[in-house]
C-alpha cells in the first residue's frame, strides 16, 4: 500500500539540495523502522518518489514524498516514528494513505502556490498601490503574456498567462506563511499560483522577472527574491486544484 | 530559524553551501554559555573529506562526554568561500554554533596528510588568528594538532601551541581539566598554561624546547629550555580499545561524504612491519577489539545512522583474529533490507573471496592487491611477505570464481631499486593475465583486465626508511617510463593498464615529511603566494612552491635527496613512539644489506620496543 508523506523545509535547510533530501529521507526511513517495501534485484532500494524537486535556496511547507509500505501501520504511528527521525528545520506535515489507483506524486502535481519576497527591499522602492495597478496591466487585463522561455532545446516562445492560475500583490500583514530568512515582516507579498510539472514547468520568479520588465525594472531572478512554496496541487476529477495532500485519507 | 554565520547572498553564491550548515542528523547541540571549554575539532580539508575521518568522531564523541566541554566542527572552506571570506572580513566559524572560532579556547587541527599544511595556515588566517604561535595573546584559542604528521611536527612546530602525540582517548582530559583549573583561579597566562602542559605525559610544546644547527645544516642538538620540561615526549597509547569512546551515534552529512558508511575499527596497529610504512610503526603494538563489542556497535550504528553500507576499518583487516566469525555476523545480522557490507583491501584467499562473492556483484567488482614490489627481491628489502605464488594462487581462485578485474599497487623509487625490479611490475601483471587465459575460453567471462597502479616512495620518520634518499622529479617519471615501456612490449598488454602518481607533489611531500623547524618559512611563504589545497591536483602549484623555497632557503638538496646519516640527529628523536630507533637501525641494515624478511608480530617478536606498553599482541597468548 502506498502513502504520502507531506514536509516542510525551511531556515537553514533550504540550502540542501534536492538529491540530498532524497538521500537524507532514505536514512530517516531506515532509522525509523517503518515497514517499508524494497525493489527486488543486488542492491535494493527504497520504494520511494518525490513530487517537483524545490531549488537550492527555497523554502516550503508543501513538499511531497510518496512511499509503499509491506504491512498497513496507522498514519499517526508512521508520523511519530519519522518525526522523531528529523533534523531542525525540516517537518511533517501529514501522512496519509493513497487509494489504490492513484496517480504518483511526481506525475500529479499539475500547480503550486508560492509567496515571494523581496531579498533586498531597499531596491525596489513601489507601494503597494502602485505594484497593484502595474499587476492589474500585466496579469488581469492581458489576454495573453507571450514571453520567451529558455530550455534545454533552446528557447521558445509561451504565453504565461494560462499558466498563472492566480497572481495577487498583498500586504505582509495579512500573510503567514512565506520565507523568514529576513528577520522583520515582509511589507509586501507575492502570491503566485502557477503550472508545475512535466509539462508546462514555469517558476515563479520568472513570472516576476516579466511582471517588473513590463514595467521596466530588471530583477535577477533568485537573487531577488525569497521564494516560498505553500503547497503543491493537482486536479480533482471535475479538473479543480486541489492539495496533494487531499488525495490521501488518514487510517 | 537557526543562527548561520553566512549571509543568503554569500550562501546562494558559493558551491555546495550545505557543507557550511552544521544541523546534520545526530549533531551535538549544547548551550555554549552552560560549558567551560569551547573546543572546536577541524580537518584541514573540505568538508566531504574531513566528514569522512573516523578520527574526529572519536574525539567530538569523547569530548562532548564532557559536561563542561562544547565541541564543535570545522573544515577548510573551498577556495569559493575563502575569496569571500577574506574580501569581506567575514572570520571563520564552527559548523555547530556558527560562533567565531577566534572566541573559542581550543582549536584541534588533525594532521592526517603533508599536503593539509597550507589549509592549515589559512584556517588560523580566516579565523583572524595570528599565525604564528609567538604572536598570540591570552584570549587566544590554544592550537593544538593531533594526528600521524605529529610523528615529525617539526615543519609546522611554529604554528602550533601544542602537540598531542598518541592516541587521544588518554590525556585530554588531565590537559582540559588544567586548562580549567587554571582559569578557575583566574590567574591563566598562556606561557604557564603550555609550561605546565608540556609535563603531561604526550603533550609536546614546540617553544619549550629549543633547537641548534650544525653548519652543514644538520642538528646539533635539541634540548628543553626548563628544566622540569622532559626531554622526550612519550606517544600515548590506549591499552584496551574496548574502553574507549566510540561514536555509536556518528553524524550523518546531507550531502554525500568520500565515507558515506558506517565504519567499525576493528583494530589499531599491525602485526606486519613493512619497512616503508609509517602507521605499521607508529601504532604499534597491535591491539584488537573484541567481537561482543564490535558486533554492539554495528547494530547500534546501523540503527543510529539510517546508512546503508558498513565498511571495516583497519591496517590489515585480514589479520584480525576473529575476521570470519564477524563478517559472518554482519552478513547475518545486519545484511537486511538492503545493507551493504564494504570490505576494505583484504588478502585475497579462499575465505574472502567466498564473502566478497556474497557481498558483491562478481562482474562490477575488482579483486585488489598490494605487492607494493614487482621482484622478490625488492618485497623481500620492504619486508612484504607476500610472494607471487600468493598472488598467482589467489589470483586464479578468484578468476575461476568468475572475476576479471585485478587492481594492483606499487611503489617507485624504493631504496635499492634496479631496472629489473621495475621491469619486474609488469611483468607480474603479465603473469596475472597469463594466469587467466590458462582458464578455458568457455568457462571465462570475456577479456581480463589489470590495472597496475605506482606511486613514488616517500620516505617517513619513525620507519626504517627514514634515513633514505629520494629521487628528483625526472628520475621518477624516468622509473614509471620504464614501467610503461615494458608493459607494451609484452604479449598480453592489451589487458594490461598502467596509472602513475605525478611526480613533483611526491617530493614536496618528502621535503615536509622529513624537514626541520626551518622549513616552516618555506610553508608560510607559499601560502602567502596563494597555495591552498595542495592536495588537490587542479589546486596543487608547484612553481609556488619552488620560488618559496627559494626565498627562504630551503632547498630539496638538503631535505628530500640526501642520504642521512645513520648517527645524525634527526628532528622527530625527540619523541619516543615505544619502537626504538636500533630497532630502525636493524631493520634498515636488514633491508638494504642482508635483504631478508623479518617475521610478523604473531609469527616471532622482532624486539621492537613496544612490549614496553604492557599489552596488545606483545603479550597474546602468553599468560
Amino acid at each position: 500500500m502506498k502513502a504520502r508523506i507531506k514536509f516542510s523545509k525551511s531556515g537553514a535547510m533550504k540550502y540542501v539540495g534536492h538529491l540530498d533530501i532524497m538521500r537524507y529521507f532514505q536514512k530517516v526511513i531506515r532509522r525509523s523502522g517503518i515497514p517499508i517495501k524494497y525493489s527486488e534485484g543486488f542492491n535494493p532500494h527504497q520504494i520511494m518518489s518525490f513530487a517537483a524537486p524545490l531549488g537550492v535556496g527555497l523554502t516550503s511547507s508543501g513538499e511531497y514524498m510518496d512511499i509503499e509500505l509491506t504491512q498497513e501501520v496507522p498514519c499517526k504511528t508512521i508520523l511519530e516514528a519519522i518525526s522523531n527521525e528529523m533534523v531542525e528545520e525540516m517537518d511533517i506535515e501529514s501522512v496519509k494513505y493513497l487509494p489504490e489507483k492513484a496517480t504518483n506524486a511526481m506525475a500529479s502535481v499539475e500547480a503550486s502556490t508560492y509567496t515571494l519576497t523581496y531579498k533586498h527591499p531597499e531596491d525596489f522602492p513601489f507601494s503597494l498601490d502602485e505594484l497593484k495597478e502595474k499587476k492589474v496591466a500585466f496579469y488581469d487585463n492581458a489576454t495573453s503574456i507571450n514571453v520567451v522561455k529558455k530550455t534545454k532545446k533552446g528557447e521558445r516562445e509561451v504565453d504565461l498567462k494560462p499558466l498563472i492560475y492566480e497572481f495577487d500583490i498583498v500586504s505582509g500583514e495579512n500573510v503567514a506563511d512565506f520565507d523568514d530568512t529576513l528577520e522583520t515582516r515582509p511589507e509586501i507579498v507575492f502570491e503566485i499560483n502557477i503550472s508545475t510539472g512535466s509539462n508546462d514547468n514555469i517558476k515563479p520568479e520568472f513570472a516576476l522577472y516579466h511582471f517588473f520588465k513590463s514595467f521596466g525594472i530588471e530583477t535577477q531572478e533568485r537573487a531577488s527574491f525569497f521564494i516560498h512554496r505553500v503547497d503543491m496541487l493537482t486536479r480533482d476529477e471535475d479538473g479543480n486544484l486541489i492539495s496533494l495532500d487531499n488525495v490521501g485519507y488518514e487510517l | 530559524m537557526k543562527k548561520l554565520a553566512l549571509s543568503d547572498d554569500i550562501l546562494m553564491e558559493i558551491d555546495k553551501p550545505a557543507r557550511y550548515l552544521g544541523n546534520e542528523m545526530n549533531v551535538v547541540m549544547k548551550d555554549p554559555s552552560q560549558v567551560d571549554i569551547r573546543f572546536a575539532m577541524c580537518f584541514p580539508d573540505v568538508y566531504e573529506i574531513g566528514m569522512s575521518h573516523l578520527g574526529i568522531q572519536i574525539l567530538y564523541e569523547m569530548l562532548n562526554r564532557r559536561d563542561d566541554v562544547y565541541c564543535e566542527r570545522v573544515y577548510s572552506p573551498w577556495p569559493d568561500l575563502h575569496e569571500i571570506m577574506v574580501r569581506d572580513n567575514i572570520p571563520l566559524f564552527a559548523l555547530e554554533s556558527q560562533d567565531e572560532l577566534k572566541k573559542f579556547d581550543f582549536i584541534g587541527i588533525t594532521l592526517q596528510y603533508e599536503m593539509c599544511y597550507t589549509n592549515i595556515l589559512q584556517i588560523l588566517d580566516l579565523s583572524q588568528i595570528p599565525i604564528w604561535a609567538k604572536d598570540r595573546r591570552n584570549d587566544d584559542p590554544i592550537i593544538i594538532g593531533g594526528g600521524p604528521c605529529t610523528y615529525n611536527p617539526e615543519p609546522i612546530a611554529d604554528f602550533f601551541d601544542i602537540f598531542y602525540i598518541g592516541e587521544g582517548e588518554v590525556s585530554y582530559d588531565r590537559l582540559l581539566d588544567l586548562y580549567k583549573e587554571m582559569h578557575n583561579q583566574k590567574n591563566y597566562s598562556r606561557d604557564e598554561f603550555l609550561h605546565e602542559a608540556s609535563k603531561l605525559p604526550g603533550i609536546y610544546v614546540p617553544k619549550m624546547y629549543t633547537v641548534s644547527y650544525k653548519e652543514d645544516g644538520t642538528i646539533e642538538s635539541f634540548e628543553p629550555i626548563y628544566e622540569d620540561v622532559p626531554a622526550t615526549v612519550k606517544r600515548q597509547v590506549l591499552m584496551d580499545l574496548d574502553q574507549g569512546a566510540y561514536p555509536t551515534k556518528p553524524i550523518v552529512p546531507f550531502m554525500r561524504a568520500t565515507q558515506d558508511r558506517v565504519v567499525l575499527e576493528i583494530q589499531r596497529g599491525c602485526i606486519r612491519g613493512c619497512r616503508f610504512c609509517q602507521a605499521g610503526m607508529v601504532y604499534r603494538p597491535n591491539r584488537e577489539k573484541s567481537l561482543d563489542v564490535l558486533k554492539g556497535y554495528a547494530k547500534e550504528m546501523l540503527a543510529s545512522t539510517g546508512h546503508e553500507e558498513i565498511s571495516l576499518s583497519s591496517l590489515s583487516s585480514s589479520d584480525y583474529t576473529q575476521l570470519p566469525e564477524l563478517v559472518n555476523f554482519l552478513i547475518d545480522d545486519c545484511c537486511k533490507n538492503g545493507v551493504n557490507i564494504s570490505l576494505p583491501s583484504l588478502r585475497i584467499d579462499a575465505f574472502s573471496l567466498d564473502v566478497m562473492s556474497k557481498v558483491q556483484d562478481i562482474k562490477k567488482s575488482s579483486l585488489t592487491f598490494a605487492p607494493e614490489a614487482g621482484s622478490q627481491r625488492m618485497r623481500n628489502v620492504i619486508n612484504k611477505g607476500l610472494t607471487k605464488d600468493d598472488i598467482l594462487n589467489g589470483a586464479g581462485q578468484a578468476f575461476e570464481g568468475g572475476w576479471n578485474k585485478v587492481k594492483l599497487y606499487f611503489m617507485l623509487g624504493l631504496p635499492t631499486e634496479t631496472e629489473e625490479d621495475m621491469m619486474a611490475i609488469p611483468e607480474l601483471a603479465n603473469d596475472i593475465a597469463v594466469r587467466y587465459y590458462e582458464i578455458p575460453k568457455d568457462q571465462r567471462n570475456g577479456k581480463c583486465q589489470i590495472t597496475m597502479s605506482t606511486s613514488f616512495f616517500v620516505p617517513k620518520p619513525f620507519t626504517p626508511f627514514q634515513w633514505a634518499p629520494m629521487y628528483e622529479k625526472g628520475e621518477y617519471l624516468r622509473r614509471a617510463k620504464i614501467v610503461n615501456d615494458t608493459m607494451h612490449a609484452q604479449l598480453n598488454h592489451k589487458s594490461l593498464r598502467y596509472n602513475w602518481h605525478e611526480a613533483d607533489v611526491t617530493v614536496l611531500e618528502g621535503l615536509l615529511a622529513r624537514g626541520d623547524r626551518k622549513v616552516s618559512a618555506a610553508i608560510y611563504e607559499a601560502y602567502k603566494s596563494g597555495c591552498i589545497f595542495d592536495a588537490w591536483s587542479d589546486y596543487f602549484h608547484c612553481e609556488k612552491w619552488d620560488e618559496a623555497m627559494e626565498k627562504t632557503g630551503i632547498s630539496l638538496d638538503f631535505y628530500a635527496y640526501r642520504q642521512r646519516d645513520l648517527d645524525e640527529i634527526l628532528p622527530w628523536d625527540f619523541i619516543d613512539i615505544g619502537v626504538t630507533k636500533n630497532f630502525m637501525k636493524r631493520e634498515w641494515n636488514r633491508a638494504v644489506n642482508e635483504q631478508v624478511i623479518t617475521q610478523n608480530c604473531r609469527a616471532q617478536c622482532s624486539g621492537c620496543g613496544a612490549k614496553s606498553f604492557g599489552g596488545g599482541i606483545c603479550y597474546e597468548g602468553k599468560n
